[in-house]
């Protein structure tokens, strides 16, 4: 055949497929996929929408100090729920990473499946919560509305990035049933790996291999956890490797850095952001108007704090290959915009701060899971935020205060948060540890968690007067600590038509038909107390009951505090949430009225917490008082359904009633 | 060119979906985005007393007002553009952060340019938004298509200033529709509506906003709006577009009149429709067959109906590897056929609903193409262009001189029901004329929630027991649909939660499901509960809330005050029977009955009736409710207080508690079997 017949047989060939309207067919998923394909599901993950026969996430450092990282995930669906599952995602940070390749398969009966269109993956903005710009992406491709049950989707994608630190780590912490969870880690000759953490509660069973420049991490046949109410932190971790990688000698100079301590980190911290604290003129000049009427040091602290909590919390994510994921915007140019993200704001207070004579230090922390940093891996790969430390002398007397060694005595702030004052630190920082960024800071300093009856408290007083058929009274609810962060954000960020219809939800749960008159609120910038009052009327109190009187339910309060845990069989620890939540009702009943029942007082004491219920009638007013504690405390699954228990003989406590007998007719 | 204000009031036109008329996938021809900055931007002076006010003069209490905003639509040869700008000043802290960040997202078929603000402090100081505080990012892209984001975050704000913002959206090609929202969720001072030249021939407005004037300046014109308030939802209302402030511009169709307009898209719609459902001979056949021994139109219609939605597979609901093949390959017919449904044996929800119209033709019946609006999106379409809300679509058969409408594709509606949203719609009956009906809405029997309970309750107050609910209608349609995708494990894990936010003491067990994934009615499951506490205790009494199905339910309609209309989805009754043992040793204490609520006209109604069986200690406890007993379901806002009264009314009958106390002498024998002996009643209802 001529070459133009061929070329023109090529040509028809071509026509037939386009005018087929057919895409061209998938490539044959791989071998690794269809022999993990073939793998039979245990009868023991029964009751999960999936199973992960394989996830496998294999680092290569390449020579040049960057690293490749692909990923392989093969998981196969069980039940209708499982759709969900059949997605991929890799992220990368645009500009510095490099995608190299994402490839997806649909495997039915050992076959690959041409899924019915072309499927692309889709390249998509990750830019975290905030941000108005952010070099984070990811490609994301789903195959959701093709999968069928006991199909298998598999995917690998493969991304080269620069590394900021050369170090890794590795988690286990999989919520789906997982056959195989792989982690590898191959590095050039001359490199070496150097182990620096491991935990985990299953960490024991991690089989570790070394074959050469590469050593692989495995643990088999994880179950099916899904996530329940009130996870404690680390509830699902299994095991956690963390890897410093060493370069040879020669290249060390300009291998990724690797902090062999705290303190080099913090020396690596600290000069990242050296220069960024500046100021000039103006800002000067705002230091200085702002505690213009500060008769002492803590007052000066405090009015600046107020200032930079109320800037507004906007993140540009730039160029965080180079660090600038650690290097707070300089303080004059936070200053003149008005906005910037959490270390802009910790970073602006440390620079207004100066201005006015006190020292103050950068620190990084973890708003996620922040107790668990492992202080035995000195990496900043671990903190995720970045908070204040404020040097103060003795007289200041509040509570997130620590001695850390070399810096002396600190009090720790969160200049983000724009609901916890100053002497307050947000629950997911406390208990945490941090690093107080200052040269040679050799460990890290655990931040106290806040005293749980003054921090932790939630007072409710409810005054009723009855009136025939109805009552009207007010309601005042509040306090300090995150009593007070919950109503001061609640103000912030909702309208006032938004608030109104949150409380007469709330109030209405307990006193039904409740009509709000007016509310209103107050705030102390000291002590970190606000309260809420809201005037109300509720027209039906009480359900009549001839020939008895009148029963008044007192479960009127409400008990968002508490978690519920409607499940009886429970798979992973409870985290408990410390709160001291006292309330008093008082209601006044008419003239002639008497008491005819009363509940029985109720005494509650566990591990868990404490709870008490009192009872009292005098002067025509019945009084009731409850006081419920819980504490801050993991509860191990053995003791759920003790936990359940205690929580379900409270909401029997609260369950009471009232008996009052009306007066005879005249 | 002719413009057209419709004033409207409730039940009323509704959406336009922004839809541009097709255009080569060619070059933007000069479209190019115009420089950001303040120096492509020119500002009009902010009045010296808006910059001084703290509060706005006639929505006080707002966090922040929009003092003026617009949008200018003109088309030049390149293309179509949107102009739009806002002023907004700031009164509180709240209002800062609720106006801080600003985007505006585009596809790939559009471009932003000339984006522009600036801050003006109550002192007139102004800090210009400059090219460092504008970021440009891919929102997603996924092959061709595009999607980017512009954001600004404006500098140094604080409460007092005022924020200005403009950018320009153009795109390549004409409209035939094009919606701008004018009310928000903050208070507009000022709004104003400028229609340029346009290129194609004529516009016309379509309008809801009460308070707009019009004026026309030859071709072009301006629309001005005033103290529009800030939009909220409220629960149970009519959907939002009724009463939220908005604009379309509809391109015109030459010098054709609004009812021409009318019926040359009901004719066009029409013609389409014919074309769709000629019944060939296999269609044909097989009515013959499925109609064998058939009496009435009911009985042959459901014949019909329960074929095409039973037999022929529905593409949009079912995956399985079987149909794969056969469903993509479907994807590129471009022309229906009922005949190719029929063979195949399955179909896309048109395929399936155009099979049903071919074989009622086949039948003999008249059938017509319906189309209407769905009542989540918009109640009134019969105005001027109302059609371009018309997306949602039926079959019309005349049967005995009455036209019905059916969707057999629709999963889980039975014969002779719609989906709540497509009842009591206004239908266009597709023809050369103009016709519209009303579908109906099915009353309340059709949605029935039947609870049944058999309890025994302990001395510390626990309930425990036997629980079956069934239902049938809207209510069981909605449970199928919303587990569709869930696995059983979830739906039992969804069920849990839902009673734990009533009951959270709550354990529930045995969880069953009958016809859950089915067609078939009633709906039901089946389970144990255990809860803990259930009964208050009250010194040595115990306070006990028979009506377990509503105990722990908030009550409705708890604002005092009320703007919006009242709409409830669909009419329907509950009834429930529940038992309750006593404990040993406790007896009932002066029982009294919860009082029945009526208004009389049999809108809502609820009765109840109790009884007790002292030989068992068993309490008897019967509850009937109905919502829109006389087929209504929407109510003036002037209803609110009363109905909002009799809503409080049922709930205090619902959450009606017994007291129990212990029986002071001799011992209790041992109790009979439940129904052995007839129940006492209880105290007359007081």
């Amino acid at each position: 055949m001529s070459p133009r017949s061929l070329g023109l047989a090529a040509l028809v060939g071509l026509v037939v497929l386009a005018s087929a309207g057919l895409h061209a067919a998938a490539p044959a998923a791989p071998a690794w996929v269809l022999e993990m394909a073939a793998r039979s599901t245990p009868s023991t993950v029964a009751g999960a929408p999936a199973v992960v026969l394989l996830d496998e996430w294999n680092h290569e450092v390449l020579p040049d100090g960057r690293v490749a990282l692909t990923v392989r995930h093969v998981v196969r669906i069980l039940n209708r729920s499982g759709a969900a599952q059949a997605r991929a995602s890799v992220f990368y940070r645009d500009k510095d990473d490099s995608v190299k390749a994402t490839n997806a398969w649909l495997v039915r009966d050992g076959k690959t499946v041409t899924p019915p269109k072309k499927r692309e993956w889709a390249d998509v903005s990750a830019a975290s919560i905030g941000a108005i710009f952010d070099e984070s992406r990811k490609r994301a491709i789903s195959y959701e509305d093709v999968v069928c049950l006991g199909d298998v989707f598999a995917y690998e994608t493969r991304v080269e990035r620069r590394m900021l630190f050369g170090q890794v780590q590795n988690v286990w912490h999989c919520s789906l049933p997982t056959l195989v969870d792989r982690f590898v880690l191959k590095v050039p000759p001359g490199w070496s790996c150097e182990v620096a953490a491991r935990s985990g509660t299953a960490v024991g069973l991690l089989k570790e291999t070394v074959a050469g420049q590469t050593r692989t991490w495995e643990l088999l046949d994880r179950p099916y956890r899904p996530d329940e109410p009130a996870m404690a932190d680390g509830a699902r971790l299994d095991a956690l490797v963390a890897v410093n990688l060493v370069p040879p000698a020669e290249s060390a100079g300009s291998a990724p850095f690797v902090p062999r301590d705290w303190a080099a980190a913090a020396d690596w911290d600290w000069q990242n952001s050296l220069g960024q604290c500046d100021t000039d003129a103006a800002l000067a000049a705002e230091a200085r108007k702002l505690t213009a009427d500060c008769a002492d040091p803590l007052a000066r602290i405090r009015a600046l704090s107020r200032y930079v909590q109320q800037l507004r919390y906007v993140g540009v994510n730039k160029n965080l290959a180079l660090g600038h994921g650690y290097r707070p915007r300089k303080a004059t140019e936070v200053f003149a915009r008005g906005w910037g993200d959490c270390k802009d704001k910790a970073n602006l207070m440390v620079a207004l701060l100066r201005e006015v004579g006190i020292e103050a230090f950068l620190a990084s922390a973890q708003t996620e899971e922040g107790r668990l940093v492992n202080p035995d891996w000195p990496s900043l790969n671990q903190f995720n935020h970045a908070i204040v430390a404020i040097r103060v002398d003795d007289t200041v007397k509040l509570e997130p205060i620590v001695d850390v060694p070399g810096a002396g005595r600190l009090l720790f702030f969160d200049a983000t948060s724009q609901t916890a004052l100053l002497g307050d630190l947000p629950w997911a920082l406390q208990g945490s540890k941090v690093q107080v960024i200052f040269p040679g800071n050799k460990g890290l300093t655990t931040l106290p968690v806040l005293p749980i009856d003054r921090f932790h408290v939630f007072e409710t007083k409810l005054e009723l007067e009855l009136t025939g058929a109805g009552a009207v009274g007010k309601c005042t609810t509040g306090g300090p600590g995150r009593a007070g962060a919950f109503w001061r954000g609640f103000a912030l960020w909702k309208t006032e038509k938004e608030q109104r219809e949150y409380l007469e939800e709330r109030i209405g749960k307990g006193l039904r038909g409740a009509q709000i008159r007016e509310f209103s609120a107050t705030d102390d910038p000291v002590t970190g107390e606000r309260r809420v009052a809201v005037d109300l009327a509720v027209p039906r109190f009480g359900q009549p009951m001839p020939g008895v009187g009148l029963i008044v339910r007192l479960d009127l309060l409400g008990r968002d505090n508490v978690p519920a845990f409607p499940e009886l069989e429970r798979r992973l620890p409870i985290g408990l949430t410390p709160a001291l939540v006292r309330e008093t009702i008082r209601i006044r009943l008419p003239e002639g009225y008497a008491v005819e029942e009363m509940p029985k007082a109720v005494q509650l004491q566990t591990p868990y917490g404490t709870y008490s219920s009192a009872y009292d009638f005098a002067e025509r007013t019945v009084v009731v008082q409850r006081t419920l504690r819980l504490e801050d405390r993991t509860v191990p699954v053995a003791e759920y359904a003790a936990l359940r228990k205690f929580l379900g003989d409270v909401a029997k406590a609260d369950r009471s009633s009232l008996v009052l007998r009306q007066p005879p007719a005249q | 060119m002719r413009l057209r204000i419709v004033p409207h009031s409730f039940l009323q036109h509704g959406i336009a979906c922004l839809r541009r008329v097709a255009t080569p996938a060619l070059v933007l021809l000069g479209l190019v985005a115009a420089p950001t900055g303040a120096q492509a931007a020119t500002w009009q002076p902010v009045p010296l007393a808006d910059l001084a006010a703290t509060e706005s003069a006639w929505s006080p209490g707002a966090a922040a007002e929009v003092l003026l905003s617009s949008h200018e639509l003109s088309q030049t040869a390149n293309g179509t553009h949107v102009e739009q700008y806002f002023r907004v000043k700031i009164y509180t802290q709240t209002g800062v952060e609720l106006v801080s960040k600003r985007s505006v997202e585009a596809d790939e078929k559009e471009i932003i340019s000339a984006v522009a603000g600036r801050v003006v402090k109550p002192d007139g100081r102004i800090v210009e938004l400059s090219k460092e505080h504008i970021f440009e990012t891919v929102e997603k892209k996924v092959g061709a298509e595009k999607r980017t984001r512009t954001s600004f975050a404006f500098p140094d704000l604080g409460v007092g200033d005022v924020v200005e913002y403009r950018w320009k959206s153009s795109y390549y090609g004409g409209v035939s529709s094009i919606r701008f929202p004018i009310q928000d969720s903050l208070p507009v001072r000022d709004y104003g509506f400028k229609l340029g030249s346009m290129r194609d021939r004529g516009s016309i407005y379509y309008m809801h906003c009460p308070s707009a004037k019009l004026t026309e300046f030859g071709l072009t014109a301006e629309l001005t709006a005033q103290n529009l308030p800030a939009f909220e939802e409220e629960e149970n209302m009519p959907p939002a577009p009724e009463f939220k402030a908005w604009l379309t511009v509809v391109r015109a169709y030459g010098s054709m009149t609004d009812a021409d307009i009318w019926v040359r898209f009901s004719s066009y719609y029409a013609t389409e429709f014919e074309a769709a459902v000629r019944p060939g001979g296999a269609v044909k056949k097989k009515v013959g067959e499925l109609l064998g021994g058939a009496a009435s139109d009911e009985e042959k219609l459901q014949r019909l109906y329960d074929f095409c939605q039973r037999s022929i597979t529905n593409y949009d609901w079912v995956n399985s590897p079987e149909i794969r093949a056969e469903k993509e390959k479907s994807r590129k017919e471009t022309v229906p056929s009922p005949s190719r449904t029929l063979e195949r044996g399955a179909g896309w929800s048109d395929d399936i609903n155009y099979l049903f119209a071919a074989m009622a033709r086949a039948a003999g019946y008249k059938v017509r193409e319906g189309r209407s609006a769905s009542r989540t999106e918009i109640v009134g379409v019969r105005g001027a262009n109302g059609h371009i809300f018309l997306d949602r679509k039926c079959v019309a058969v005349e049967v005995g001189g009455v036209w019905r409408y059916f969707k057999p594709a629709a999963y889980f509606v039975p014969f002779g029901m719609n989906q709540w949203w497509d009842e009591s719609v206004a239908v266009l009956r597709c023809d050369d004329k103009v016709l519209f009906d009303t579908t109906p809405a099915a009353p309340a029997t059709a949605s029935q929630t039947k609870r049944t309970g058999r309890f025994a309750l302990d001395a510390e107050g626990t309930l425990e027991g036997d629980v079956e609910e069934s239902y049938t209608g809207h209510a069981a349609i909605n449970a199928k649909v919303v587990s569709w995708e869930d696995s059983d494990e979830d739906v039992a894990k969804k069920f849990r939660e839902q009673l734990a936010k009533r009951l959270p003491t709550a354990e529930v067990t045995a969880i069953e499901w009958t016809n859950l994934r089915t067609r078939e009615m009633p709906l039901t499951v089946k389970y144990h509960v255990r809860v803990p506490g259930y009964a208050a205790q009250a010194g040595s009494r115990l306070a006990l809330a028979l009506s377990f199905f509503e105990t722990g339910q908030p009550v409705a309609f708890a604002a005092a005050e009320r703007k919006y209309p009242i709409m409830f989805p669909y009419s329907y009754g509950e009834y429930d029977d529940i038992r309750i043992v006593l404990p040993e040793g406790y007896v009932l204490d002066k029982g009294s009955a919860p009082k029945p609520v009526a208004d009389g006209a049999n809108t809502i109604s609820a009765t109840y009736k109790l009884g007790y069986l002292p030989k068992t200690r068993t309490f008897t406890y019967e509850r009937d409710f109905t919502l829109g007993g006389n087929g209504v379901t929407s109510f003036r806002v002037e209803s609110y207080p009363v109905l909002k009264a009799l809503f409080e009314k049922v709930h205090a009958s619902d959450t009606h508690s017994l007291l129990i106390k212990p029986k002071a002498s001799a011992p209790v024998p041992a109790p009979a079997p439940a129904d052995a002996t007839p129940a006492t009643p209880v105290v007359p209802q007081s």
